[in-house]
């Protein structure tokens, strides 16, 4: 199964970040189009659906679909933010595409803006994003020296403001309310929606809020037309997907693959299979929030309608190998803690549900479980899952349900006496 | 009482310019604060709220609520240690029991001589290079035990 | 109206609610911490989750985010539906210390009675509870247990959105979140008990409440705020049978009686804590006769020849009297039907000046303290209905020309300061209504003690032109009698054959011919209550 380089074609280039060498190897080129040819931003619109380009933040929203719910009448500002809080643990896709080719992503920014009619865009980064920052605030700057961002871009009359906006450490404000919220100035807490964020969003305003990666494709529908865009991936996913694979694996790193390629052959056969040959154990295909997947789940495609199929998701497309050496319940505790220490703090059940679990998760670590917290930990879950404000809880309930049922035995072990 | 240095407060005073609406430069003057005062205690919330015209309760929420944000000194080289999932299996323990041998504190603390401290964090986005931790604002990876004794010879 | 169907009943209910005020309007009610009418909707606790079923798909939901809408199928029963409310009881129970013995809010915790409602007596807690700051002073009037805190915030958006100034925050992250107010700054916002009533559990208690009284031995009537002229609507709670705290005190506390019209949910601190004059031991509870004690036919026999005698000497414009409006509307008609249609006194004041000043608020205090002065103004009592104002009159005092004096509800400090001769040398006679002992009483020649607001019914006017009533919570004290009945009896021992059986039938000659009075309907608010406030949301 070949790699598909389409958004990581230039992570290779060392000097990508810079604007001459990225323009050389065709930066820019679709936004000078757009404003010469004064493409109707309807069009582009319409183009980035039929294109399937789906959101690659998570969710997997369509974004041609989501840029269309922006009220063309609002006489407010409008704006987009950019996420990317990169946060799910597992995934460091965006932290690729920022630090080895911003200006793809700026491109992208800029031709989803004049889309949708917005002039001021801020790039919501993850606070431990220093490395990441730098490279981005100088690849703006240069794309503002060079008239391409800025005011009056290219003499076309069309303003576009890129602000940074540093977040400080809290995986919740990757959440696109949370975000919101974040940007505003206060507690990364998520929002009630409906409203969503397209109608009232930043500031009251219209808001679009798109991934890094999501971002990043938009350049490429341009050029090769929505259609041939699609074509690449799959019906209802077009193109390609960044993944982003660790763990115990051969050759680890960040592969892209057309949508709908399978998770197998990704880690045998683009990762080269796990490490030191070891035997697969199990796989967290989706970020730490996906259900864990077992040795002989994984011959699913990649896409997001397959995964859900599958009982998990595609997500963030963070794939974490785990082989035999690794002790689950372990892992769990590592999640559950993750999730203790990230949940927001404003839904009763995922403020408490997320401690409860992984205080019970530590008992049995330190063999003083009970055979009766495994159905009391799926009970809780159960009651935290879907029903909280945001996903959240949910990224708790479902892979502490997938663990414990999948992995049940292995829990028992450590019960013993 | 705390006060900001003249080019911070200018600073400060141009973030607020940037958004739409002041109270959204909560997050960076905070990052100032933190720059200038090496922590964020009662005193610098109280002076971020009177820079920023915002009651101190809005700022200790937000401060209080980012976990970068700290409210006790911390070393002149802070080590944050991701413990998330990939890094652990990749030996992130190892980093963490091997630092706390060294310099004999633990997570949230801080040496002596007030040169180090070590904090557990999550994910820091680098999960094929594990285990992983920022030093500062360096970011170093594929961490062993004589890798984390090569990087503290540098920090003299 | 729109029609939608709960728990399998086809129901009406106006438009704009949401689903949980839907279900309430028809009786059914739906568990909820963090919504509150009054405040925006944090949708946050989670607790008010139902089934809805629109076009053919059910979803669990929230009720208190939802808006009703037409055809919309609720079911608040389903199996579903409780195991998820139970599920998020059984998590704010997680960490709660469950000192209900000790709590004031024991009876009327919305988590002790969902609790009771969902009967989880089968802890299934194992794992240590967080510990958080118990008895902290979150403020001069309230106290604070972190560790009771249910998170739900409707403190903290009372402060932000209704008094508009934050003072209280939710601090941290996860569950080792904290209400609290920031270090060296209080929760002193003149509105902050309205925060203990909002608080769903008893983590925001009431200083001037707290080990008082068990909830359940309150009783209840309604009454209105006697402090300014807003007349916010309140609740008086009131134990007699209880004396083990505070002997003698009788009214336990004030609480919020909603009126979208006038004081929605709230109700000022000075409002709520200023109550305690009811059962002050300055009150008067006998009718004096030249500083001694009387019986009140001695008094009033003495009252009514003493009126008698000077105006025969001295014609009607030798007596005059100062009423303050702080008075009901019954009172004021008595006054004014025996001193200015019986007696013919000319000159009848109630534009005494106050001698406390107030700053009227953006909320709801006004900067008059008087109850009653738009009831006064209406009934014929204004500053513009006499000829002569207060200060005026005591000038008439000081230069002779009035011999009898009749002071009702004021001490005349705030005209004659401390000098209370310079007035007493001059006249042949004072008489003084009051409640509370003051400068003029013991220096009184007839002292008539008063009964106060909640120790009868009556109405008052507010400062909108508002008819409001209160009813009687507790009997008199001692010998006290309410004003208007003084009047009564006096008008008797003067000669007058008037028959008022009670407050109402007052009330019903009073508002004759006045629309906004006659559309009163004086039964409607009677009844006393038992025990907790019906409006707490
Ligand atoms: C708890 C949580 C964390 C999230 N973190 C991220 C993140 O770090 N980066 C991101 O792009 N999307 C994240 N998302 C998804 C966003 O809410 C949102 O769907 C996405 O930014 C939309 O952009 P897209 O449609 O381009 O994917 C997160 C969602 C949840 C519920
Ligand atoms: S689900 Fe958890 S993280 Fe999301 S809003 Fe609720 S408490 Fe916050
Ligand atoms: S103190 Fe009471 S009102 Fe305030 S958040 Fe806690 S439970 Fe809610
Ligand atoms: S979530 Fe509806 S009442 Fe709290």
């Amino acid at each position: 199964m070949p790699e598909y380089k389409l958004v990581s074609k230039n992570f290779d280039y060392p000097d990508q970040p810079e604007l001459q060498a990225a323009v050389s190897r065709g930066a820019y080129e679709q936004w000078k189009r757009v404003l010469s040819e004064q493409i109707p931003p309807d069009k582009i619109t319409e183009e980035v659906k039929t294109a399937k380009l789906r959101g690659q933040g998570g969710a997997g929203f369509p974004a041609g679909v989501k840029w269309g719910f922006v009220p063309k009448a609002s006489r407010k500002p409008k704006y987009l933010c950019v996420n990317a809080d990169e946060g799910e643990p597992g995934t460091f896709k965006d932290r690729k595409l920022l630090e080895r080719d911003p200006h793809q992503m700026l491109e992208g920014i800029a031709i989803a803006c004049y889309a949708v009619d917005i002039h001021t865009a801020f790039i919501y980064m993850r606070g431990e994003f220093y490395e990441p920052q730098r490279i981005v605030q100088q690849a703006i700057d240069d794309a503002v020296a060079a008239g391409l961002l800025g005011k009056n871009i290219l003499d076309s009359g069309f303003d576009l403001n890129v602000i940074i906006h540093m977040g400080a450490g809290a995986y919740i404000c990757g959440e696109e309310t949370a975000l919101l919220n974040s940007l505003e100035g206060w507690k990364g807490w998520p929002r009630l929606k409906p409203p969503f964020p397209a109608v009232v969003g930043a500031f009251r305003s219209p808001t679009v809020i798109n991934n890094v990666e999501t971002l990043s494709g938009v350049p490429h529908i341009l050029r090769m037309g929505g259609e041939a865009f699609q074509k690449i991936g799959t019906e209802k996913d077009g193109g390609t997907k960044l993944f982003a694979v660790s763990g115990h694996v051969e050759k680890p790193g960040v592969y892209e693959l057309t949508m709908g390629s399978s998770l197998k052959e990704l880690i045998y056969d683009v990762c080269g299979g796990i490490k030191g040959g070891k035997k697969l154990k199990a796989v967290i295909p989706g970020g730490s929030s996906a259900p864990v997947l077992k040795p002989e789940e994984i011959d699913v495609p990649l896409e997001f309608e397959s995964m859900a199929a599958a009982g998990t998701m595609l997500g963030s497309g963070a794939v974490i190998v785990m082989d035999e050496t690794v002790s689950i319940p372990q892992i769990f505790m590592i999640m559950a803690r993750f999730y203790a220490h990230e949940s927001c703090g404003q839904c009763t059940q995922c403020r408490e549900g997320c401690t409860w679990i992984y205080k019970i998760s530590q008992k049995i670590l330190a063999g003083q479980g009970k055979p009766s917290d495994i159905d009391l930990m799926l009970d809780l879950a159960d009651n935290m899952n879907g029903k909280t404000v945001c996903p959240l809880g949910a990224a708790m309930a479902m892979p502490t349900i997938a663990f414990l049922n999948k992995f049940r035995g292995e829990f028992e072990g450590m019960m013993k006496n | 009482m705390r006060s900001f240095s003249e080019s911070t407060r200018q600073q400060a005073l141009a973030y607020l310019e940037l958004y739409p609406k002041k109270e959204a430069a909560l997050l960076p003057v905070l990052h100032l604060a933190q720059k200038e005062f090496g922590f964020i205690d009662d005193d610098a919330e109280v002076a971020v709220a009177e820079l920023m015209g915002i009651s101190p309760i809005s700022v200790r929420e937000v401060s209080n609520f980012y976990f970068m944000y700290h409210h006790h000194p911390i070393g002149k080289y802070h080590f944050q240690v991701c413990h998330n999932i990939s890094c652990s299996i990749m030996g992130a323990e190892t980093i963490l029991g091997h630092l706390k041998k060294r310099w004999g504190i633990g997570n949230g603390e801080r040496t002596a001589d007030g040169r180090f401290s070590i904090e557990r964090v999550e994910c820091l986005a680098c999960c094929d290079r594990g285990p992983a931790l920022l030093v500062n604002q360096t970011l170093h990876t594929d961490l062993t035990p004589e890798k984390i004794d090569e990087i503290i010879e540098t920090l003299r | 109206m729109l029609e939608l169907t709960i728990n399998d009943r086809v129901v009406q209910v106006p438009d704009g609610l949401n689903v949980l005020q839907a279900a309430k309007h028809v009786g059914v009610e739906i568990p909820h911490f963090c919504y509150h009418p009054g405040l925006s909707v944090a949708g946050s606790c989670r607790m008010c989750q139902v089934e809805i079923e629109q076009g053919g798909r059910k979803r669990i939901d929230l009720s208190c985010s939802n808006a009703a809408v037409d055809g919309m199928i609720v079911r608040t029963n389903t199996p579903a539906v409780v195991k998820a409310v139970k599920g998020v009881l059984e998590f704010l129970l997680m960490n709660h210390p469950i000192d209900c013995p000790i709590c004031d809010d024991a009876g009327e915790c919305k988590l002790q009675n969902y609790y009771m409602l969902h009967g989880l007596y089968d802890s299934r807690l194992n794992v240590e509870k967080w510990h958080k700051p118990k008895v902290h002073p979150v403020g001069p009037t309230v106290v604070l247990d972190c560790e009771r805190c249910v998170l739900c915030s409707r403190c903290v958006r009372f402060c932000d959105e209704i008094w508009g100034e934050r003072q209280l925050g939710i601090f941290g992250h996860g569950s080792n979140e904290k209400l609290i107010n920031y270090p060296g700054r209080e929760l002193d916002n003149p509105y902050s008990g309205n925060v203990v009533d909002l608080c769903p559990v008893g983590a925001l208690l009431d200083k001037d409440f707290r080990f008082q009284r068990r909830v359940w031995y309150l009783k209840s009537v309604k009454s209105i705020c006697p402090l300014c002229s807003r007349g916010c609507n309140i609740y008086l709670h009131y134990d007699v049978d209880h004396d083990y705290q505070r002997p003698g005190r009788r009214i336990q506390r004030i609480k919020p009686r909603v009126n979208p019209d006038v004081n929605r949910w709230w109700i000022c601190d000075r409002g709520r804590y200023g109550y305690s004059f009811i059962d002050a031991a300055t009150r008067t509870k006998t009718p004096r006769l030249l500083g001694k004690d009387a019986d009140w036919n001695y008094a009033l026999q003495k009252a009514a020849e003493l009126i008698t005698t000077t105006q025969k000497q001295h014609g009607p414009g030798s007596i005059s009297a100062l009423i303050a409006p702080t008075a009901s509307n019954e009172d004021a008609f008595m006054a004014l039907r025996l001193f200015r249609e019986r007696l013919n006194i000319p000159q009848i004041s109630s534009d005494i000046p106050s001698s406390e000043k107030l700053t009227a608020d953006q909320l709801l205090l006004t900067d008059d303290p008087y109850s009653n002065r738009r009831g006064f103004q209406d009934l014929g009592l204004g500053p513009a209905d006499g000829g002569m104002n207060a200060e005026e009159i005591i000038n008439a005092v000081k230069a002779g020309q009035i011999k009898g004096l009749i002071v009702v509800g004021t001490d005349l400090e705030s005209l004659v300061g401390k000098q209370v001769e310079s007035i007493t040398g001059k006249l042949d006679w004072l008489i003084v209504g009051a409640s509370q002992e003051n400068q003029l009483w013991n220096r009184a020649t007839v002292g008539l003690p008063l009964a106060v607001y909640a120790e009868y019914p009556g109405t008052f006017t507010n400062v909108k032109g508002m008819v409001q009533k209160f009813e009687k919570a507790v009997e008199p004290l001692g010998q006290a009698l309410p004003q208007w009945q003084v009047w009564h009896k006096l008008a008797g021992h003067l000669g007058a054959d008037w028959r008022f059986d009670d407050a109402r039938a007052v009330f019903k000659a009073l508002s004759a011919g006045k629309p906004d009075y006659e559309s009163l309907n004086w039964h409607a608010t009677f009844g006393v209550d038992k025990g907790c406030y019906p409006d707490n949301w």
